[in-house]
């Protein structure tokens, strides 16, 4: 209370708003019931109240997930990127050097390793994506 | 996954679990959308702001403890984006406060009243965008996404007695501008 006589105009709001404790809600109820002036300011700030309750809700355009998810993966795939084109390159690169050193004894194994593909760690942005982040990444750089 | 609470799915969401990410994101979108509308005036980057909310939600939820203090948490970061957009924008014009949504009269309002009504919420739109933003910023919580005065005081990181005050000056500020305009009229 600001004097003996008012409570303060905050004190007030928040008895308005509903946040004063058992205690302060009776002493301003009893104060209110012989204090025009209080009651007043009640009633304004409970106008006050339904003129801004008088305002529509925006409307979200469209939903955020889609979105948020094709962006979390782009982010996703951009910071790995160049660990997996290294990863790639030296996947290749080992590939290379293992047909090179069997030469035309490897050649007759060929076959067996055609539709084979290398799982990458799947993301938990991809939404049920069949293609790994490997692959995406190999794709890339055709 | 639609009956647990923020909470939970916090929790699944941090260990990776993407439809429970996507249950607590439609949740909250359209009142986190609606907040940084009335916070910023512009649906656009509301909308920019809104994806900026829940990637940062994502990105930090591993750090978050599942105290029930969700909303609080969320609208913190929507606060802290919106008011750091502010900053950076040097607010040197109006903000429409609409969203584009809002032109069409209620129904069941004859022309004049809907005009009447319509001019009145722009009035009222106008005295909440010329409020100081962290006043604008606690009415805005409490009125429209209605947050307890601790839970404002947690979203805006001060003390519940500084919501008092900023919510009494803010509705002191509104009665202020409002019976004016209602005088020149």
């Amino acid at each position: 209370m600001s004097d003996s006589t008012h409570p303060d105009g905050y004190v007030l709001q928040a008895y308005h708003d509903g946040e004063l404790n058992d205690e302060a809600t009776a002493r301003i109820e009893t104060h209110c019931r012989d204090c025009v002036r209080c009651r007043n300011e009640l009633a304004e700030l409970q106008r006050l109240d339904g003129l801004l309750a008088d305002i529509d809700a925006p409307e979200l355009p469209r939903p955020v997930w889609p979105a948020l998810n094709g962006a979390l993966r782009k982010q996703h795939e951009a910071r790995l990127g160049p660990a997996f084109a290294f990863s790639a390159a030296a996947v290749c690169a080992a590939g290379i050097t293992i047909g090179i050193l069997l030469g035309p004894v490897g050649k007759s194994d060929q076959s067996s390793t055609n539709g084979t593909t290398w799982e990458g760690p799947s993301s938990m942005w991809s939404g049920g994506a069949s293609a790994s982040l490997l692959e995406i990444h190999l794709s890339d750089m055709d | 996954m639609t009956g647990m609470t923020d909470d939970q799915l916090m929790i699944r969401g941090a260990a990776g679990d993407e439809a429970a990410l996507r249950t607590l994101i439609e949740r909250w979108e359209k009142p986190v959308f609606a907040f940084l509308v009335r916070m910023l005036g512009s649906p656009e980057e509301a909308e920019d702001l809104c994806q900026d909310t829940f990637m940062r939600l994502i990105s930090s939820s591993g750090r978050y403890r599942p105290e029930g203090r969700f909303q609080s948490w969320l609208f913190r970061i929507a606060g802290n984006l919106a008011r750091s957009r502010l900053r950076r924008r040097k607010i040197l014009r109006w903000l429409p406060l609409t969203s584009g949504h809002h032109e069409t009269p209620a129904p069941g309002l004859d022309p004049l009243n809907a005009l009447a009504a319509g001019q009145e919420q722009e009035r009222v739109r106008a005295a909440i965008r010329q409020l100081p933003d962290r006043q604008r910023q606690a009415l805005i919580l409490k009125r429209y996404n209605e947050l307890s005065y601790q839970e404002i005081a947690e979203a805006m990181g001060i003390s519940v007695g500084s919501v008092q005050m900023l919510l009494h000056r803010a509705m002191s500020a509104l009665k202020r501008d409002l019976s004016r305009g209602r005088h020149e009229s």
